[in-house]
């Protein structure tokens, strides 16, 4: 992706630039470094203010180390994040920081500003700590306990649709979505910007995800958050994200408006991804594109584009040559050498 | 879907699974009603704790302990005599359930695939030896005719011999779809990624000809390329050998894809049946009405998801009348909350368990006007 592209727009929250994350693989009886697993490969995205960005793809494709590798959970091979942050500023006015040069007393005060919600209600929460606890660790953390800390954990319940007797309870008297809204609660109770939401909802019923769902959009609007929205599940990613990057094995294959992405995409890997999904209606009789064989190991990648081996456009270019992340329309970015070129199908728009 | 004619294969009539654990009773399923046709496919769904996996169990009389069924499972075996076919009826909550006969039906009649390719296949052995473990304990061949058709009515059975079960695991790999079949039948399940496991799965489940496929959650745990290819070789495989399946899922848009008739369960009751394209397109009760709105759909740009408020009530402690009425829209005060709801006959194949569409319901103005607005 070309540099002048990104910065010029000033509601830019976070821009993460060729972003690594190599886990090596050790063999041998030295435990010498035999290789590495490109978990996350030369990534590029921007998150503007109070928008949420979908990263979608299948399992190891890298979405999760990437939301991770973002915040220094795992600390990144190679790469330049850069976040716009309140908390490290003295003058009040959001300051630009990298994240990766930050020192640890640093990145500390920047978490104020960044929280996660996890995939797992169950063993995100600790069983021995009450929801009061629970929620006001972050704030313990950050020096913040204060008279009005009940209350404000109060709010934050009610808020999440909690009622407030449940404060003195532990989470084993919770269901997975109460859990869930105990997790998003913490989230908020250092009043963060960015929120990055690891596979939130994918272990809920069916039921219980919409209303999980429902409640990250008002929240989104009522504090003006901005989410990266990390999961598998191209419908739930759909309706959540205002941008969907779609990822394929570490790098990412392609990045638009969500409703453009969806309905004229531009790489074939999300044109098959797309066609893959099982839709909620029995007469529609479609055409899948079915992707021979599996995904490709991030830890003996293919040559060339990773996707060569699945794909049905392929040409020997693709074999030989690794394409680039480009902006082929304004605001939409594909990494395929014949992006544009394809006339590839999206989903129908209803 | 009651009476039963010539297309029936497995019926099942007011299971009831019950749990006595220490905290209560645990009604997992309660009254489950419905028929699995030859060469269809039914779809079972619902939430988690519905009682749909039990269900399953139950078809294959393996509800575990401390678990009592009641109820009848009956399954209508086809098989050849004499040179006619005849069906035989076989109540299989009645068998025995370490018996020789119930053990002939499992992996035999009926098979199953689970969610899990991974923990549902042993570590220790090749997946050719899985098959073949199956192969050989149903699958048997006619003993070489002399050449007489009288002859032929007298044959007797005999079991594949190691070589023939080794080729028939490779046929069976090769028709699931798993590249270089002869090599890969050598291969343990930790070699293979987890669609090939789960086609894998398939290729034991169907190895021994089976009537009925149990397909528990088969492609929950798999990633949506793989599971389009999945349920591709399940609809190709099940239109060469006319097999019924019986489907169990939460997820709507494969149930959609796959099945000619389905079962939503809620809290061990089955709360709408009919057929898919009848329930996608009118559904009747208003759980199912709900869960239809409540899931994002691919294409679609809502604003707001529909939501059922509360959630799954405790199994120890349901509420009086109808199940669903603590989080039902359409709730009647005085009525749902006392009146267990009947399944009634909503629209031609379709049924609903709702007091809406009970026909001994008092035709009151107040419920016609429940009843209009739905």
């Amino acid at each position: 992706m070309a540099d002048n592209g990104m910065v010029k727009d000033k509601d830019i929250l976070l821009e993460v630039k060729g972003l690594k994350k190599y886990f090596p693989i050790t063999g041998g009886m030295m435990r010498k470094v035999v290789g590495y697993v490109k978990a996350v490969d030369d990534v590029n995205f921007f998150v503007r203010e109070g928008e949420t960005l979908g990263l979608v793809g299948e399992s190891g494709c890298g979405k999760t180390t990437a939301g991770r590798a973002v915040l220094r959970l795992y600390e990144p091979t190679d790469g330049e994040v850069r976040f716009k942050s309140r908390a490290l500023s003295k003058s009040g006015k959001p300051e630009w920081v990298s994240l990766r040069e930050l020192n640890k007393e640093q990145l500390k005060t920047v978490y104020q500003d960044i929280s996660m919600i996890f995939q797992d209600p169950i063993g995100s929460l600790n069983p021995r700590m009450t929801v009061y606890d629970i929620i006001t660790e972050p704030l313990l953390i950050h020096n913040k306990i204060g008279p009005s800390t009940e209350e404000h954990v109060i709010q934050l319940l009610q808020r999440v649709g909690l009622r407030p007797e449940h404060i003195r309870r532990y989470p084993h008297e919770f269901s997975g979505g109460q859990r869930q809204r105990i997790g998003i609660a913490r989230s908020l109770a250092l009043n963060p910007q960015l929120i990055i939401c690891d596979e939130p909802v994918s272990a809920l019923d069916v039921s219980v995800q919409a209303q999980t769902l429902n409640l990250l959009n008002d929240l989104k609007e009522d504090f003006n958050l901005a989410y990266i929205f990390v999961a598998h599940d191209l419908s739930v990613v759909q309706h959540i994200s205002d941008r969907v990057a779609v990822m394929y094995v570490g790098r990412i294959a392609e990045m638009a408006e969500s409703i453009d992405l969806y309905s004229h995409p531009l790489h074939p890997y999300t044109e098959a991804l797309m066609s893959s999904v099982p839709r909620p209606n029995p007469r529609l009789k479609k055409q899948r594109i079915i992707m021979e064989g599996d995904v490709a190991d991030p830890g003996n990648p293919p040559p060339g584009c990773l996707f060569h081996p699945r794909c049905r456009y392929v040409q020997d270019r693709c074999k030989t040559e690794v394409p680039e992340l480009r902006e082929i329309k304004p605001d939409h970015y594909a990494a395929c050498h014949f992006a544009g070129e394809l006339d590839l199908k999206g989903v129908e728009m209803g | 879907m009651s009476e039963i004619t010539d297309d029936v294969l497995v019926s099942i009539r007011n299971l009831r699974i019950r749990f006595d654990v220490r905290d209560g009773i645990v009604n997992a399923v309660d009254g489950a009603n419905f028929t699995i046709r030859r060469g269809k496919t039914l779809g079972v769904i619902g939430e988690s704790g519905c009682g749909k996996s039990m269900t399953a169990k139950a078809i294959m009389n393996m509800v575990p302990k401390p678990g009592v069924m009641t109820g009848e499972v009956t399954l209508y075996k086809r098989h050849v005599e004499n040179g006619s076919q005849v069906v035989e009826e076989i109540r299989i909550d009645q068998l025995d359930k370490d018996g020789e006969e119930i053990r002939n039906i499992r992996g035999g009649v009926i098979t199953m695939i689970f969610q899990e390719p991974m923990s549902s296949l042993t570590p220790v052995f090749t997946a050719g030896l899985h098959i073949m473990e199956a192969v050989k304990l149903h699958r048997f061949l006619p003993i070489e005719s002399i050449g007489d058709t009288m002859t032929r009515n007298i044959q007797k059975k005999r079991e594949v011999s190691p070589e023939e079960a080794r080729e028939i695991a490779i046929d069976m790999l090769q028709k699931v779809g798993l590249p270089n079949a002869a090599q890969r039948v050598d291969s343990y399940p930790h070699q293979l990624s987890g669609g090939q496991r789960q086609r894998v799965m398939i290729a034991i489940a169907l190895s021994t000809h089976p009537e009925l496929l149990i397909a528990d959650e088969p492609t929950t745990a798999l990633d949506v390329s793989i599971e389009a290819q999945i349920l591709d070789l399940m609809r190709e495989l099940q239109e060469t050998v006319d097999m019924a399946i019986l489907f169990i899922t939460h997820n709507m848009g494969v149930i959609a894809e796959m099945a000619d008739e389905m079962v939503v369960m809620y809290m061990g009751k089955e709360v709408e049946e009919g057929s898919v394209v009848d329930i996608f397109e009118n559904p009747k009760h208003p759980y199912t009405r709900l869960l239809l709105a409540s899931i994002p759909e691919i294409g679609e740009k809502k604003r707001e998801l529909a939501t059922i408020k509360g959630m799954t009530p405790s199994p120890f402690n349901l509420p009086t009348g109808c199940v669903f009425h603590p989080r039902c829209p359409d709730f009647m005060p005085g009525k749902c909350d006392v009146v267990k709801p009947l399944l009634a006959t909503v629209a031609k194949n379709q049924n609903a368990r709702c007091l809406m569409y009970d026909p001994c319901w008092p035709n009151t103005a107040e419920a016609q006007a429940v009843k209009a607005k739905a």
